[in-house]
Protein backbone atom coordinates (compact mmCIF):
# COMPACT_ATOMS: atom_id res chain seq x y z
CA UNK A 1 0.00 0.00 0.00
CA UNK A 2 1.20 3.96 -0.72
CA UNK A 3 0.78 6.84 1.44
CA UNK A 4 -0.45 9.69 0.00
CA UNK A 5 -0.89 9.03 -3.61
CA UNK A 6 2.63 7.81 -3.93
CA UNK A 7 2.29 4.81 -6.46
CA UNK A 8 2.87 1.22 -5.03
CA UNK A 9 6.43 1.02 -7.64
CA UNK A 10 7.45 4.02 -6.08
CA UNK A 11 7.48 2.88 -2.18
CA UNK A 12 11.33 2.85 -0.95
CA UNK A 13 10.14 0.16 1.73
CA UNK A 14 8.27 -2.13 -1.15
CA UNK A 15 11.23 -1.44 -3.56
CA UNK A 16 13.35 -3.35 -0.92
CA UNK A 17 11.38 -6.01 0.17
CA UNK A 18 11.58 -6.79 -3.36
CA UNK A 19 14.67 -6.39 -4.12
CA UNK A 20 15.22 -9.08 -0.79
CA UNK A 21 12.85 -11.29 -2.57
CA UNK A 22 14.36 -11.20 -6.00
CA UNK A 23 17.62 -12.26 -4.48
CA UNK A 24 16.13 -14.61 -2.25
CA UNK A 25 14.42 -16.03 -5.29
CA UNK A 26 17.64 -15.85 -7.58
CA UNK A 27 20.16 -17.62 -5.10
CA UNK A 28 17.95 -20.35 -3.95
CA UNK A 29 15.88 -21.74 -7.23
CA UNK A 30 18.48 -23.96 -8.75
CA UNK A 31 19.44 -26.19 -5.42
CA UNK A 32 15.88 -25.92 -4.80
CA UNK A 33 14.68 -27.22 -7.50
CA UNK A 34 17.57 -29.68 -7.87
CA UNK A 35 16.38 -30.87 -4.13
CA UNK A 36 12.83 -31.56 -5.19
CA UNK A 37 13.89 -33.11 -8.69
CA UNK A 38 15.94 -35.48 -7.15
CA UNK A 39 13.36 -36.60 -4.86
CA UNK A 40 10.19 -36.65 -7.10
CA UNK A 41 12.33 -37.74 -10.15
CA UNK A 42 10.00 -35.49 -12.83
CA UNK A 43 11.24 -31.77 -14.15
CA UNK A 44 7.76 -30.81 -14.60
CA UNK A 45 6.42 -31.89 -10.85
CA UNK A 46 9.68 -30.71 -9.55
CA UNK A 47 8.99 -27.31 -11.65
CA UNK A 48 5.80 -26.75 -9.89
CA UNK A 49 6.56 -27.63 -6.16
CA UNK A 50 9.52 -25.31 -6.29
CA UNK A 51 7.37 -22.82 -7.39
CA UNK A 52 4.96 -23.57 -4.81
CA UNK A 53 7.48 -23.98 -1.86
CA UNK A 54 9.29 -20.37 -3.02
CA UNK A 55 5.83 -19.08 -3.15
CA UNK A 56 4.64 -20.19 0.61
CA UNK A 57 8.24 -18.83 2.09
CA UNK A 58 7.75 -15.79 0.06
CA UNK A 59 4.27 -15.13 1.35
CA UNK A 60 5.87 -14.95 5.33
CA UNK A 61 7.42 -11.63 4.79
CA UNK A 62 9.16 -11.60 7.96
CA UNK A 63 10.81 -14.79 8.37
CA UNK A 64 12.85 -13.17 4.82
CA UNK A 65 15.12 -10.43 7.53
CA UNK A 66 17.78 -13.57 8.62
CA UNK A 67 18.79 -14.67 4.98
CA UNK A 68 20.44 -17.17 6.16
CA UNK A 69 17.85 -18.88 8.59
CA UNK A 70 15.65 -17.99 5.62
CA UNK A 71 17.65 -20.25 3.25
CA UNK A 72 17.41 -23.48 6.25
CA UNK A 73 13.66 -22.96 6.54
CA UNK A 74 12.84 -23.01 2.35
CA UNK A 75 14.64 -26.18 2.59
CA UNK A 76 13.02 -27.39 4.89
CA UNK A 77 9.52 -25.99 3.21
CA UNK A 78 11.16 -27.80 -0.26
CA UNK A 79 11.35 -31.20 1.04
CA UNK A 80 8.34 -31.07 2.94
CA UNK A 81 6.32 -30.17 -0.33
CA UNK A 82 7.71 -32.53 -2.28
CA UNK A 83 7.29 -35.69 0.67
CA UNK A 84 3.94 -35.06 0.83
CA UNK A 85 3.51 -34.46 -3.02
CA UNK A 86 5.17 -38.28 -2.75
CA UNK A 87 2.55 -39.16 -0.37
CA UNK A 88 -0.37 -37.78 -2.09
CA UNK A 89 0.46 -39.46 -5.57
CA UNK A 90 1.98 -42.76 -3.80
CA UNK A 91 4.37 -43.12 -7.53
CA UNK A 92 5.57 -40.48 -9.55
CA UNK A 93 4.84 -39.90 -13.21
CA UNK A 94 7.46 -40.08 -15.26
CA UNK A 95 6.11 -38.05 -18.44
CA UNK A 96 9.07 -35.79 -19.94
CA UNK A 97 8.73 -32.42 -20.72
CA UNK A 98 8.59 -31.37 -24.12
CA UNK A 99 8.90 -27.59 -24.64
CA UNK A 100 11.71 -27.11 -22.19
CA UNK A 101 13.96 -29.61 -24.03
CA UNK A 102 16.75 -27.75 -26.12
CA UNK A 103 19.88 -29.60 -27.59
CA UNK A 104 22.32 -29.18 -24.45
CA UNK A 105 25.46 -27.17 -25.83
CA UNK A 106 28.09 -26.91 -22.98
CA UNK A 107 31.05 -25.39 -25.13
CA UNK A 108 33.44 -26.05 -22.21
CA UNK A 109 33.34 -29.57 -23.20
CA UNK A 110 34.61 -31.31 -26.46
CA UNK A 111 31.58 -33.53 -28.12
CA UNK A 112 33.70 -36.87 -26.46
CA UNK A 113 33.67 -35.02 -23.34
CA UNK A 114 30.07 -34.12 -23.52
CA UNK A 115 28.82 -37.47 -23.99
CA UNK A 116 31.39 -38.73 -21.53
CA UNK A 117 29.52 -36.85 -19.01
CA UNK A 118 26.00 -37.06 -20.26
CA UNK A 119 26.85 -40.95 -19.59
CA UNK A 120 28.41 -40.68 -16.39
CA UNK A 121 25.47 -38.48 -15.22
CA UNK A 122 22.73 -41.18 -16.23
CA UNK A 123 24.79 -43.63 -14.92
CA UNK A 124 24.53 -42.13 -11.24
CA UNK A 125 21.25 -41.46 -11.85
CA UNK A 126 20.46 -44.70 -12.67
CA UNK A 127 21.87 -45.65 -8.87
CA UNK A 128 19.02 -43.22 -7.54
CA UNK A 129 16.38 -45.22 -9.38
CA UNK A 130 17.19 -48.13 -7.49
CA UNK A 131 16.44 -47.00 -4.24
CA UNK A 132 13.11 -46.35 -2.78
CA UNK A 133 11.20 -42.91 -2.43
CA UNK A 134 11.87 -43.02 0.98
CA UNK A 135 15.14 -44.18 0.90
CA UNK A 136 16.11 -41.35 -1.67
CA UNK A 137 14.51 -38.75 0.16
CA UNK A 138 16.58 -39.46 3.71
CA UNK A 139 19.91 -40.02 1.43
CA UNK A 140 19.68 -36.49 -0.22
CA UNK A 141 18.23 -34.87 2.92
CA UNK A 142 21.08 -36.32 5.28
CA UNK A 143 24.02 -36.11 2.41
CA UNK A 144 22.87 -33.48 0.14
CA UNK A 145 21.25 -30.96 2.20
CA UNK A 146 23.54 -31.89 4.92
CA UNK A 147 20.56 -32.00 7.54
CA UNK A 148 21.03 -34.22 10.96
CA UNK A 149 19.13 -37.70 11.00
CA UNK A 150 17.07 -35.66 13.70
CA UNK A 151 15.54 -32.99 11.26
CA UNK A 152 15.40 -35.87 8.70
CA UNK A 153 13.43 -37.46 10.63
CA UNK A 154 11.07 -34.79 11.84
CA UNK A 155 10.74 -33.97 8.01
CA UNK A 156 10.02 -37.51 7.08
CA UNK A 157 7.59 -37.94 10.21
CA UNK A 158 9.38 -41.03 11.24
CA UNK A 159 11.24 -42.51 13.91
CA UNK A 160 15.40 -41.43 14.16
CA UNK A 161 16.22 -44.97 14.06
CA UNK A 162 14.08 -45.66 10.77
CA UNK A 163 16.03 -42.78 8.85
CA UNK A 164 19.20 -44.24 9.74
CA UNK A 165 17.71 -47.80 8.84
CA UNK A 166 16.75 -45.63 5.29
CA UNK A 167 20.10 -43.67 4.98
CA UNK A 168 22.16 -47.04 5.78
CA UNK A 169 20.06 -49.17 2.71
CA UNK A 170 20.95 -46.57 0.49
CA UNK A 171 23.76 -46.05 0.54
CA UNK A 172 24.47 -49.81 0.47
CA UNK A 173 21.94 -49.89 -2.68
CA UNK A 174 23.98 -46.79 -4.35
CA UNK A 175 27.40 -47.83 -4.00
CA UNK A 176 26.31 -51.81 -4.28
CA UNK A 177 24.88 -50.22 -8.42
CA UNK A 178 27.99 -48.41 -8.76
CA UNK A 179 30.04 -51.66 -8.15
CA UNK A 180 27.60 -53.46 -10.17
CA UNK A 181 28.17 -51.45 -12.87
CA UNK A 182 31.56 -51.01 -12.87
CA UNK A 183 32.02 -54.79 -13.29
CA UNK A 184 29.51 -54.58 -16.35
CA UNK A 185 31.88 -52.11 -18.03
CA UNK A 186 34.64 -53.72 -17.57
CA UNK A 187 33.17 -56.73 -19.08
CA UNK A 188 31.99 -54.92 -21.86
CA UNK A 189 35.38 -53.52 -22.50
CA UNK A 190 37.37 -56.31 -21.99
CA UNK B 1 37.88 -61.39 13.89
CA UNK B 2 34.18 -59.93 14.00
CA UNK B 3 33.67 -57.12 10.95
CA UNK B 4 31.10 -54.74 11.81
CA UNK B 5 28.11 -54.88 9.65
CA UNK B 6 27.65 -53.29 6.39
CA UNK B 7 25.01 -51.35 7.76
CA UNK B 8 27.18 -49.82 10.37
CA UNK B 9 30.08 -48.97 7.67
CA UNK B 10 27.07 -47.10 5.89
CA UNK B 11 25.95 -45.12 8.61
CA UNK B 12 29.87 -44.64 9.74
CA UNK B 13 30.92 -43.44 6.47
CA UNK B 14 28.17 -40.51 6.53
CA UNK B 15 28.69 -40.07 10.50
CA UNK B 16 25.96 -41.09 11.99
CA UNK B 17 27.06 -43.82 14.57
CA UNK B 18 26.54 -43.15 17.73
CA UNK B 19 29.64 -42.40 19.94
CA UNK B 20 30.46 -45.56 21.29
CA UNK B 21 29.78 -47.72 18.50
CA UNK B 22 31.80 -45.17 16.21
CA UNK B 23 34.74 -45.71 18.08
CA UNK B 24 34.52 -49.38 17.89
CA UNK B 25 33.94 -49.65 14.45
CA UNK B 26 36.56 -47.19 13.59
CA UNK B 27 38.66 -49.12 15.52
CA UNK B 28 37.93 -51.67 13.46
CA UNK B 29 38.29 -50.14 10.06
CA UNK B 30 42.03 -48.96 10.93
CA UNK B 31 42.66 -52.63 11.46
CA UNK B 32 40.99 -54.01 8.85
CA UNK B 33 41.56 -53.33 4.75
CA UNK B 34 38.68 -55.40 3.59
CA UNK B 35 36.42 -52.95 6.10
CA UNK B 36 38.46 -50.06 4.93
CA UNK B 37 37.90 -50.55 1.52
CA UNK B 38 34.05 -50.95 1.94
CA UNK B 39 34.09 -47.87 3.94
CA UNK B 40 36.07 -45.96 1.43
CA UNK B 41 33.86 -47.18 -1.57
CA UNK B 42 30.90 -46.12 0.35
CA UNK B 43 32.12 -42.32 1.12
CA UNK B 44 32.79 -42.44 -1.95
CA UNK B 45 29.59 -43.42 -3.54
CA UNK B 46 28.01 -40.96 -0.66
CA UNK B 47 30.47 -37.93 -2.60
CA UNK B 48 29.19 -39.35 -6.55
CA UNK B 49 25.15 -38.85 -4.94
CA UNK B 50 26.37 -35.31 -3.97
CA UNK B 51 28.16 -34.49 -7.40
CA UNK B 52 25.04 -35.78 -9.07
CA UNK B 53 22.46 -34.16 -7.16
CA UNK B 54 24.20 -30.61 -7.91
CA UNK B 55 23.88 -31.46 -11.50
CA UNK B 56 20.69 -29.97 -13.66
CA UNK B 57 18.60 -33.26 -15.09
CA UNK B 58 20.06 -33.46 -18.89
CA UNK B 59 18.95 -31.70 -21.67
CA UNK B 60 17.03 -29.54 -19.48
CA UNK B 61 17.73 -25.55 -20.85
CA UNK B 62 17.85 -24.13 -17.34
CA UNK B 63 17.55 -20.44 -17.99
CA UNK B 64 14.30 -20.92 -19.73
CA UNK B 65 13.09 -22.98 -16.48
CA UNK B 66 14.52 -20.70 -14.04
CA UNK B 67 12.74 -17.62 -16.05
CA UNK B 68 9.45 -19.28 -16.28
CA UNK B 69 9.61 -20.51 -12.11
CA UNK B 70 10.43 -16.80 -11.37
CA UNK B 71 8.15 -15.10 -13.14
CA UNK B 72 4.93 -18.12 -12.05
CA UNK B 73 6.51 -17.10 -8.57
CA UNK B 74 5.54 -13.79 -9.18
CA UNK B 75 2.63 -14.15 -10.50
CA UNK B 76 1.79 -16.62 -7.67
CA UNK B 77 2.41 -13.90 -5.19
CA UNK B 78 0.72 -11.20 -6.63
CA UNK B 79 -2.64 -13.53 -6.71
CA UNK B 80 -1.78 -14.52 -3.36
CA UNK B 81 -1.79 -10.85 -2.36
CA UNK B 82 -4.88 -9.86 -4.37
CA UNK B 83 -6.72 -12.48 -2.87
CA UNK B 84 -5.78 -11.77 0.89
CA UNK B 85 -7.18 -8.39 0.22
CA UNK B 86 -10.10 -9.15 -1.14
CA UNK B 87 -10.85 -11.62 1.78
CA UNK B 88 -9.76 -8.94 4.63
CA UNK B 89 -13.04 -7.80 6.23
CA UNK B 90 -13.77 -4.18 5.58
CA UNK B 91 -11.12 -2.52 8.43
CA UNK B 92 -14.06 -1.45 11.54
CA UNK B 93 -14.60 2.06 12.17
CA UNK B 94 -14.47 2.40 16.01
CA UNK B 95 -17.38 4.57 17.30
CA UNK B 96 -16.24 7.82 17.65
CA UNK B 97 -20.01 8.74 19.13
CA UNK B 98 -19.07 7.35 22.47
CA UNK B 99 -16.44 9.21 23.13
CA UNK B 100 -17.32 12.17 21.55
CA UNK B 101 -20.53 12.31 23.54
CA UNK B 102 -18.42 11.35 27.24
CA UNK B 103 -16.31 14.64 26.27
CA UNK B 104 -19.10 16.70 25.86
CA UNK B 105 -20.86 15.37 29.01
CA UNK B 106 -17.55 15.81 30.75
CA UNK B 107 -17.24 19.40 29.88
CA UNK B 108 -20.97 20.46 30.74
CA UNK B 109 -20.17 18.66 34.00
CA UNK B 110 -17.68 20.60 34.70
CA UNK B 111 -18.92 24.55 33.40
CA UNK B 112 -21.92 23.51 36.19
CA UNK B 113 -19.65 22.86 38.87
CA UNK B 114 -17.99 26.26 37.95
CA UNK B 115 -21.46 27.95 38.01
CA UNK B 116 -23.15 26.54 40.75
CA UNK B 117 -19.81 27.28 42.92
CA UNK B 118 -19.58 30.58 41.86
CA UNK B 119 -23.26 31.71 42.08
CA UNK B 120 -23.52 30.45 45.99
CA UNK B 121 -22.45 32.43 48.68
CA UNK B 122 -19.39 32.71 50.82
CA UNK B 123 -20.36 31.48 53.89
CA UNK B 124 -22.51 28.59 52.08
CA UNK B 125 -19.40 27.86 49.86
CA UNK B 126 -17.75 27.32 52.98
CA UNK B 127 -20.37 25.69 54.96
CA UNK B 128 -20.45 22.98 51.69
CA UNK B 129 -16.88 22.80 51.78
CA UNK B 130 -16.47 21.72 55.20
CA UNK B 131 -19.51 19.36 55.04
CA UNK B 132 -17.83 17.48 52.03
CA UNK B 133 -14.86 17.74 54.30
CA UNK B 134 -16.64 15.87 56.66
CA UNK B 135 -18.35 13.42 54.53
CA UNK B 136 -14.99 12.29 53.48
CA UNK B 137 -13.79 12.12 56.82
CA UNK B 138 -16.70 10.00 58.39
CA UNK B 139 -18.80 9.18 55.60
CA UNK B 140 -21.99 9.68 54.80
CA UNK B 141 -24.78 9.47 58.22
CA UNK B 142 -21.99 9.09 60.65
CA UNK B 143 -23.17 12.38 62.98
CA UNK B 144 -19.94 12.28 65.01
CA UNK B 145 -18.43 15.97 64.82
CA UNK B 146 -15.24 15.96 67.22
CA UNK B 147 -14.45 19.36 66.11
CA UNK B 148 -18.07 21.17 67.36
CA UNK B 149 -17.33 23.73 70.01
CA UNK B 150 -19.72 24.80 72.80
CA UNK B 151 -21.12 28.04 70.62
CA UNK B 152 -21.62 26.44 67.66
CA UNK B 153 -25.36 26.03 66.25
CA UNK B 154 -26.68 22.67 65.39
CA UNK B 155 -29.89 21.99 63.79
CA UNK B 156 -31.29 18.62 63.82
CA UNK B 157 -34.24 16.60 62.25
CA UNK B 158 -35.58 13.67 62.51
CA UNK B 159 -38.58 12.13 62.60
CA UNK B 160 -39.72 12.51 66.25
CA UNK B 161 -38.97 16.32 66.22
CA UNK B 162 -36.48 19.01 65.23
CA UNK B 163 -33.66 20.59 67.78
CA UNK B 164 -31.49 22.97 67.81
CA UNK B 165 -28.82 23.53 70.36
CA UNK B 166 -26.70 26.76 70.95
CA UNK B 167 -24.61 27.20 73.88
CA UNK B 168 -25.61 24.31 75.63
CA UNK B 169 -29.10 24.61 74.97
CA UNK B 170 -31.85 23.23 73.40
CA UNK B 171 -35.29 24.25 71.62
CA UNK B 172 -36.94 20.82 70.85
CA UNK B 173 -40.49 21.04 68.96
CA UNK B 174 -41.75 17.32 68.61
CA UNK B 175 -44.07 15.85 66.70
CA UNK B 176 -46.29 12.20 67.20
CA UNK B 177 -44.16 9.26 65.62
CA UNK B 178 -45.40 8.94 62.08
CA UNK B 179 -43.71 6.30 59.25
CA UNK B 180 -44.60 8.89 56.52
CA UNK B 181 -42.72 11.34 57.84
CA UNK B 182 -40.22 13.34 55.14
CA UNK B 183 -37.23 15.12 56.89
CA UNK B 184 -36.07 18.26 54.80
CA UNK B 185 -33.23 19.86 55.53
CA UNK B 186 -31.67 23.65 53.64
CA UNK B 187 -28.03 24.58 53.54
CA UNK B 188 -29.79 27.88 54.28
CA UNK B 189 -30.34 26.85 58.09
CA UNK B 190 -33.54 25.32 58.11
CA UNK B 191 -35.20 22.11 58.90
CA UNK B 192 -38.24 20.81 58.46
CA UNK B 193 -40.37 17.57 58.72
CA UNK B 194 -43.63 16.74 57.35
CA UNK B 195 -46.38 14.13 58.57
CA UNK B 196 -49.82 13.06 58.06
CA UNK B 197 -51.54 11.87 60.61
CA UNK B 198 -52.89 8.03 60.21
CA UNK B 199 -56.32 8.61 61.98
CA UNK B 200 -57.31 11.85 60.48
CA UNK B 201 -55.08 11.85 57.73
CA UNK B 202 -54.21 15.55 58.36
CA UNK B 203 -51.36 16.71 56.63
CA UNK B 204 -48.68 18.90 58.95
CA UNK B 205 -46.00 20.77 58.06
CA UNK B 206 -43.01 22.00 60.57
CA UNK B 207 -39.95 24.05 59.54
CA UNK B 208 -37.60 25.49 62.02
CA UNK B 209 -35.49 28.57 60.16
CA UNK B 210 -32.36 29.89 62.12
CA UNK B 211 -31.43 33.19 61.93
CA UNK B 212 -27.92 34.60 62.79
CA UNK B 213 -28.00 37.95 64.70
Amino acid sequence: MSDRGVPSQLDPSLLAAQEIQNRFISENLRRIFLLIYRIVRNVDDAQDLTQEAFIKALQRQDQLKDLDKATHWLSRIASNTAIDFLRRNGKVNFCEIDALIEPLTEPTDSPEQAVLRREHRTHLEGGLEVLTDRERTALLLRDVEGLPAELVAEQMNCSKATVRSHIANARIKFRRYLERSRRTSGRKRA
Amino acid sequence: MTHPSEIQLALLAGGDLALWERWRVRRHVAHCGQCEGTLEALRMSSNQVRELAAELPKDLNWNRLAEEMTGNIRVGLAAGQAIASFDKPPAVRRPRLAWNAGTVLACASILFAFAFWANIPRPQAEHLVQALKRIAAHGIGNFAQPGLRQEDVILEASTSGIEVKENGRALSLMHPHSDGATVTVNMQGSAGVRFIDADTGQVTTNKVYYAEQ
